[in-house]
């Protein structure tokens, strides 16, 4: 009986510590339509990201007159919100639909140190001067994409109302003239409590 | 006999004024989505290409929807694309309703819209 009560108690205390255990679930990234969070998502990124590629890709300026794609830089994106986060999330969204939409390469000399720094290949007789990048053959960006991502609280009505605004415009490096301007802002009501940072 | 053909006119008419008519080869709608109307039209810009899509309609009722747009090119092969997320719109009784889409690129030959009330919460269980 002893031995019997014995095996039912440590059974009783495995389903006991499974059932303390928290489930982890995987959420389906094109059906997500789980509770939103106070603070800047990744669904936030996508939504503006989205947006803003509808925009420039609708407006046409995106277009060179004679079908070639623009060279691109991702410029300064400054993150002017309370919280700490990555802008890369929202430059890489833009960038890659970008360039799948056949209008824009994007020049990777500002991010990726080794496109400077294969020039120095060159003076080593390691390596076959085949794959070494010749003098002058970098392609110049000849557009910028830059942005601003803000945020502003409000408590209206014992609600807070946050207000996150993600500016973004492209410039010309040419003329330094803007081709294309965006701005889209998402705004969200929590609890008067709730923090965001 | 002339009841019996007047009952089957009446129903007739219902079942017509309850199901909505839309090409169902560029739209799959939610039977919850309550609609007066829904149409679509599209077009290639001269300049660059671009495929440029519209959806018109009219709700029939305050309601919430989920809609999405899915681009396919000449082969009828899906295009992968962040543009292609469910997007939510509040619909007005009565009201008519505008959506536009740009095709993701140049290879985009056709679309079609999803229309529902409800995606589920996205949980994979």
């Amino acid at each position: 009986m002893k031995q019997y009560m014995k095996i039912l108690s440590s059974l009783l205390m495995v389903m006991t510590l499974n059932a303390c255990a928290t489930q982890t679930v995987l959420i389906d990234n094109e059906n997500d339509s789980t509770e939103r969070a106070a603070a800047l998502e990744g669904r936030d990124f996508e939504m503006a990201s989205n947006a803003m590629i509808q925009d420039m890709l609708d407006m046409g300026t995106l277009s060179k007159p004679n079908g070639q794609p623009y060279i691109l830089v991702i410029s300064r994106i400054e993150n002017d919100t309370m919280q700490r986060i990555d802008v890369d999330e929202l430059s890489k969204a833009i960038r890659i639909a970008l360039m799948k939409s056949g209008k824009v390469r994007v020049t990777a000399f500002k991010e990726d140190d080794m496109v400077m720094s294969s020039s120095q290949l060159r003076k080593s007789k390691e390596f076959n001067q085949a794959n070494v990048r010749k003098a002058g053959s970098l392609a110049a960006p000849e557009l910028s994409l830059s942005g601003k991502i803000t945020q502003r609280e409000f408590i209206v009505s014992g609600k807070k109302r946050i207000e996150y605004r993600f500016s973004m415009s492209i410039t010309d490096l040419k003329n330094g003239l803007t081709i294309w301007e965006g701005e889209e802002k998402i705004k969200k009501l929590a609890d008067k409590d709730t923090v965001t940072w | 006999m002339k009841k019996i053909f007047v009952v089957a006119f009446l129903l007739f008419l219902a079942s017509c004024a309850s199901h909505m008519m839309y090409d169902q080869t560029i739209f799959s709608i939610s039977s919850d989505v309550k609609l007066v109307a829904i149409n679509t039209n599209s077009t290639v810009r001269e300049r660059d290409g671009q495929m440029l899509a519209q959806v018109m309609g009219i709700s029939k009722t305050n309601q919430s929807v989920y809609y999405k747009f899915v681009w396919f090119d000449a082969n009828g092969m899906k295009i992968s694309t962040s543009l292609s997320q469910w997007k939510k719109v509040n619909l007005r009784e009565d009201a008519e309703f505008f959506w536009n889409a740009v095709a993701p690129s140049k290879r985009a030959a056709s679309y079609r819209v999803y229309v529902t009330d409800d995606i589920g919460d996205g949980i994979i269980e």
